[in-house]
This record gives structure tokens, C-alpha cells and sequence, in this order.
């Protein structure tokens, strides 16, 4: 059971902070009398993390791998997708979501979002 | 309509469907004779593999090498109007809008296409529904602009009839010609080989005279349009049609049926009332050299300059354009076309015959130039100017006018046209039967007011310009036999395909065939 980023294990979102799901880019149309036509142009994955209280040393694991601005291998062997694997190449979003203070703790929450490209 | 497989077919009228955009763009408008054509199940999507164009010969924009520009679109629309009157030239164009995040589209920065982003590149576009792709523009584009905040590069783009618009004709007079060979000739002239263009024939007389020479392409066709009541555009797949006015009326077949189940929206409105035309034919016919020009006034050629003298070509009917021209020499030795110069503006003076002399003439059709140098120390005026040629005049003038009596009682003479009789004056309206043809088509499509809408619709990317559909109106109860007169088009990102069609209800008729219609029934003898 494996999270990886570029083949490199991360750590592990919180229980309820990981969200794969797939975008859909269609238009629905409606007629006149209520009828319906949809029109598809394409579905990419998308994966939603979010971790509450990370040490600084996972803070800048994920940093290194999600902040680059490239994107990246997501890959996960242990969803509950068809065949049991949500892999795709992504264009990640992170960001750390609460603020620190230094001398006390710098554990932050934080979260990326990764689009299929 | 485009012909498309029946399992496009179904999947256009589908509740759910997959569609995808093509834009496929010539950067470098090299020509590559290996590139195959598109086949579905063996193409690859993104490989280098065009669309073809519909029918078996390659047409004129299937020659380029296309880059697949696919993946950077976000959107595209493409527009096809007629006007209000039943003919004309019609240019579609297009507007897409590209991704330019990495910069691929900004000038001078990609290694391959930044030395190309530049105007007039050859453009396709197409739309595919579950993978079968038609295309629905060919065309040339406008310089593309690219913005840095947006991030998007934005290309108007234009048919062919837009690129002819650019292009003159140096070609020589046609005497004696059908409109339909002129425009082919006009098409070959412009690089269009036989495939690029389906010209039907004309449904006049030969146009007796028709100088082209210096004159723009789409102008031409413009005029001869008007003439024949005809329509011509540039097709989906770029191949440029010519409609004669009895095309619509014997291809009215309902291509599709839309009803409040497929249309999303409908505006209302009628078309233009038009009870009361005038067609005037006053062809030009070559007429026998005489003199055709003669100087009204004297012009002063100053010392040690020249002086250029234009003669304008007119009579009581109006310009006309000469065949040939003699050129003018002094009068000394001149046998027809001469001039003649003397020290006094009101020629009492000597006449001067060295130090002035015809340097250079231009004929411009209807103009000529003539250009004299004065080589002396004094003021030298030239008093007398006659020139003969062969010219092309207007030799009889038909004006038939066509009205409609109920549709005046009702409406008044031509409400649309602030009360003014309608007037189309026309030199390339070759007869009498032309004239009232076009007079009375007018008047019969337009003399009653009938239903025209705009309606968003379920997107049916295969309906061209010209196809009739049938418009089931429920709020109402009408069925409409309607005729598409505008087309426009959007693709997005967004699975969008949204398509708003104008249509106008015709009023079909049946022309007389002789062994066919019966004297005194219902048809209308062929206008």
C-alpha cells in the first residue's frame, strides 16, 4: 500500500483527506421542453490531499516533490477504483493552510490539489 | 449538407455524445505530398495526418503540412451569414482562441513555429463526435495576437473568398462568356484546379463584355452574383460553390427536423417586405471603333514638366470600358486618335509641334492616361485631344419592374425600404428575361412576410449554408419548411457545441418543365 509522488512514498493524508474523483468537461444542454442533450469533450483524474499538523521534515518532503511547478506521477495502489490503482501524470496546487510561529511550532496544516493534464 | 456516416448521424441527434475539436494550422505553408489523410482507426490523433476534404480531389488547402494545434485550444467559433437579399458572395470566418501558457504561440520564441506567427496561414477546423471527425472551416488567418496576462493567443481567421478578396485579376477582357466559365477562369487564374470549385451554370445569356484586368477577384464575383441572383461561398472542406438563383428551389429536401426536444431557444422575427423591384439590364455590347473621347478644355503643360491627362470614357447611359485604343500622335500626322498643341491657350497662336511629346498611356478600362512632357522654356497648351478606339457600350437598357399588388394593399410599397421601389442596376444582367427573372424572385419571396428565426439548437455540425430543414413550431402548431442562412458555430474546452442557425421560410415554387407541367396549372415558367 503505497502513496507515491514520482515514485517517492509520501506521507499519507489525513484519514478523511483524500479525495480522487474525475472532472468531467461536457456542457448539458437543455431544450426547450426540458429535454436534455450532453456533449463531452474529456474526463481527467483528480486527486484532493489535505494533512492536519505537519512536521517540518514531511513539510518539506512535500514541498520538494508538489512545489516545483512540473508536473508530476501521482500514484495510488490502494484506491477504490476500478482495478484498484489511480495513477495519472498532474499539475499540482500546494499549499500550507494555517500559519506557524516561530519558537512554538512549526507544524502546519496543509493541502495540493493534483489535475490530470 | 456534409456527408457523414450514419453512425454520425445518430450520435449527432444521441442524448449523449463525445465530441472533440481540430485545429489543425500551416505555420510554415509548406506542402508535403506524403501526409496521407485522416482515417479513422488508423490516424493517430496528433500524428501528421490532415482531414480531407470532402469529394475525391485534393482541394487547394488539403496541399499544406498541418501542425496539430489541438491539444492548445480552448475554443473556436465559426460564422456563416447571407444577407438579407437571396444572393451575394458570403465569407465565413472564424475566431479561436489558443492556450499560450508555455509560450508556443508568442512570436520568435518556439525553435519550429516562432518565425511563423504570422498572418495568412492556412487553418482547419473540425469537430469530431464520438471520434468521427468533418470538418467545419478551411480557411487563412489573420495575424495572430498574443497577450501575456491572459495567457492566449487569439487568430481571426477567413475563408478563401476572403483571400480573393485580396487578389487581382490580370486577365483579359472576356467577350462573349458565360458568367459560370468567367468565374472558373477567375478561380484557375488564382491557383484553384478542377475539385476546388463547383460552379454551376449560369442562368443568363453569355455576358457580352467583361474587362477584369486590375480589378479585385471577390468584386467581380460580387457583380456577377447580383446578375445571375446567384450565391458563392467557400465550404466547409474549402472548396468554393457557385449556386445559380434555381439552386435552392430544386434542392429543398428537409435535411433535419427541430422541435421544442432539440432546440433550446427561438427568436422571432420575418424577413423583409419587398412587393415592388426594378431590374435594369444594360449589358455592354462591343460596339464599332470610332471616336470615343474628345478634349473640353486646353491643359497647360508647363516648362520643363510633365503633365498627365486623363480621359474618362462616358456617354448619356454612362462609363464604358474600351477595348482597344490607338494611341494619340500629333496631329501633323495623325490619321485617327491625335493631339495637338499650340502657344495660346485658345489655340490662336502658333502651333507647337517639338518640344512637347506623348511620353506615356495607360488604359485603365473605362480611364486612360496620357502622360506629356514639355521640354522647352515656356508654357505649352494643349488645345485639341481626340481619341478613337473600339469600346464596349451599353446598347439597349431593359428596366422590368415586378410588383405585387395584394402585398402593396396590405403593406404599402416596400415598408423595409422606407417606401422606395427597390432598384438593382446591373451591367452584367445581360437581357430583358434576366431582369424580370431577378425582379420577379425578389418580389416572390419577399412580397409576404415570412417566418425567419434564430434558433439555439442541439448542435448538428454537419448542416451547411443552403439546407432546408423542417422547423416544428409548438407553441404555435406550424411546420416550417426553412432554409438555413446563417450558421454559426462554438466549440469549447467544455464539451460545449452550441450552434444558434438563422432561418428564413421560403416559399418554394416549381418551375415549368416543358413535358412535365401543364399549361395553366400551377407552375411558374423558369425565371
Amino acid at each position: 500500500m503505497a502513496l507515491t509522488i514520482n515514485a517517492t512514498a509520501i506521507k499519507l493524508p489525513d484519514a478523511d483527506g483524500l479525495v480522487e474523483d474525475y472532472v468531467n468537461y461536457e456542457t448539458t444542454l437543455v431544450a426547450i421542453n426540458g429535454g436534455k442533450q450532453r456533449t463531452r469533450a474529456g474526463q481527467k483524474k483528480r486527486a484532493q490531499l489535505k494533512w492536519t499538523r505537519l512536521s517540518i521534515a514531511d513539510y518539506q518532503a512535500l514541498l520538494a516533490l508538489l512545489n516545483t511547478g512540473a508536473a508530476v506521477a501521482y500514484a495510488n495502489d490502494f484506491t477504490n477504483k476500478p482495478g484498484g490503482t489511480f495513477n495519472f501524470t498532474g499539475l499540482p496546487t500546494f499549499n500550507a493552510s494555517t500559519p506557524y510561529s516561530v519558537g512554538t511550532s512549526k507544524l502546519v496544516d496543509a493541502n495540493c490539489v493534483i489535475e490530470e493534464i | 449538407m456534409q456527408t457523414v456516416s450514419s453512425a454520425f448521424t445518430t450520435a449527432t441527434a444521441a442524448a449523449y455524445k463525445r465530441i472533440g475539436a481540430s485545429v489543425l494550422i500551416a505555420w510554415q505553408k509548406t506542402t508535403n505530398a506524403s501526409v496521407q489523410f485522416f482515417t479513422i482507426g488508423q490516424s493517430k490523433i496528433g500524428g501528421a495526418d490532415v482531414l480531407k476534404g470532402a469529394g475525391g480531389s485534393v482541394t487547394f488547402s488539403d496541399k499544406y503540412q498541418y501542425t496539430n494545434e489541438t491539444a492548445n485550444v480552448e475554443s473556436y467559433t465559426i460564422s456563416r451569414k447571407m444577407s438579407n437579399l437571396p444572393w451575394g458572395v458570403i465569407m465565413g470566418t472564424a475566431n479561436i482562441t489558443l492556450l499560450n501558457a508555455n509560450n508556443r504561440f508568442t512570436p520568435k520564441y518556439d525553435a519550429t513555429i516562432g518565425n511563423y506567427i504570422l498572418p495568412d496561414r492556412p487553418i482547419r477546423l473540425g469537430v469530431g463526435i464520438n471520434d468521427e471527425y468533418i470538418n467545419l472551416f478551411t480557411g487563412y488567418s489573420e495575424m495572430p495576437k498574443s497577450s501575456i496576462s491572459s495567457r492566449k493567443t487569439t487568430i481571426v481567421a477567413w475563408d478563401a473568398l476572403k483571400f480573393l478578396s485580396n487578389k487581382k485579376s490580370s486577365l483579359q477582357a472576356f467577350v462573349n462568356t458565360s458568367a459560370d466559365q468567367i468565374i472558373i477562369a477567375l478561380l484557375q487564374e488564382q491557383g484553384f484546379g478542377v475539385g476546388q470549385y463547383n460552379i454551376e451554370p449560369s442562368t443568363q445569356n453569355k455576358i457580352g463584355y467583361l474587362p477584369v484586368q486590375d480589378l479585385i477577384v471577390t468584386d467581380i464575383f460580387k457583380q456577377i452574383c447580383e446578375a445571375e441572383g446567384a450565391l458563392m461561398f467557400c465550404d466547409e472542406n474549402g472548396v468554393i460553390n457557385f449556386w445559380n438563383r434555381i439552386h435552392l428551389n430544386n434542392n429543398s429536401t428537409s435535411k433535419w427536423t427541430f422541435n421544442y426536444s432539440n432546440m433550446t431557444n427561438v427568436d422571432w422575427d420575418n424577413t423583409p417586405i419587398v412587393n415592388d423591384a426594378i431590374v435594369v439590364a444594360k449589358p455592354f455590347k462591343i460596339a464599332a471603333f470610332n471616336k470615343v473621347w474628345e478634349n473640353g478644355q486646353s491643359y497647360a503643360v508647363q516648362p520643363n514638366s510633365s503633365l498627365d491627362v486623363f480621359a474618362d470614357f462616358r456617354d448619356d447611359i454612362g462609363s464604358f470600358p474600351l477595348i482597344s485604343i490607338v494611341t494619340p500622335v500629333n496631329i501633323t500626322t495623325a490619321v485617327t486618335s491625335s493631339w495637338q498643341a499650340n502657344q495660346n491657350q485658345d489655340g490662336t497662336g502658333a502651333e507647337v509641334n517639338s518640344g512637347i511629346a506623348l511620353t506615356s498611356t495607360y488604359l485603365f478600362g473605362e480611364r486612360y492616361r496620357m502622360t506629356f512632357a514639355n521640354t522647352t522654356n515656356a508654357v505649352i497648351y494643349l488645345t485639341k485631344i481626340q481619341l478613337y478606339g473600339t469600346p464596349a457600350k451599353v446598347q439597349v437598357v431593359d428596366s422590368k419592374e415586378q410588383t405585387d399588388a395584394t402585398s402593396i394593399a396590405n403593406y404599402g410599397i416596400n415598408p423595409d425600404n422606407n417606401g422606395q421601389i427597390v432598384t438593382i442596376d446591373n451591367n452584367l444582367v445581360q437581357d430583358a428575361a434576366t431582369a424580370n427573372a431577378l425582379a420577379y424572385i425578389y418580389v416572390k419571396l419577399f412580397s409576404t412576410p415570412l417566418q425567419r428565426l434564430k434558433a439555439t439548437v442541439f448542435g448538428v455540425p454537419q448542416l451547411q449554408l443552403g439546407d432546408f430543414v423542417t422547423v416544428n413550431e409548438e407553441t404555435t402548431g406550424q411546420t416550417l419548411a426553412m432554409v438555413v442562412v446563417g450558421n454559426d458555430i462554438e466549440v469549447t474546452q467544455n464539451g460545449k457545441l452550441a450552434q444558434t442557425l438563422s432561418l428564413e421560410q421560403r416559399s418554394t415554387y416549381q418551375y415549368f418543365t416543358i413535358g412535365v407541367s401543364r399549361i395553366g396549372g400551377s407552375d411558374y415558367l423558369a425565371p
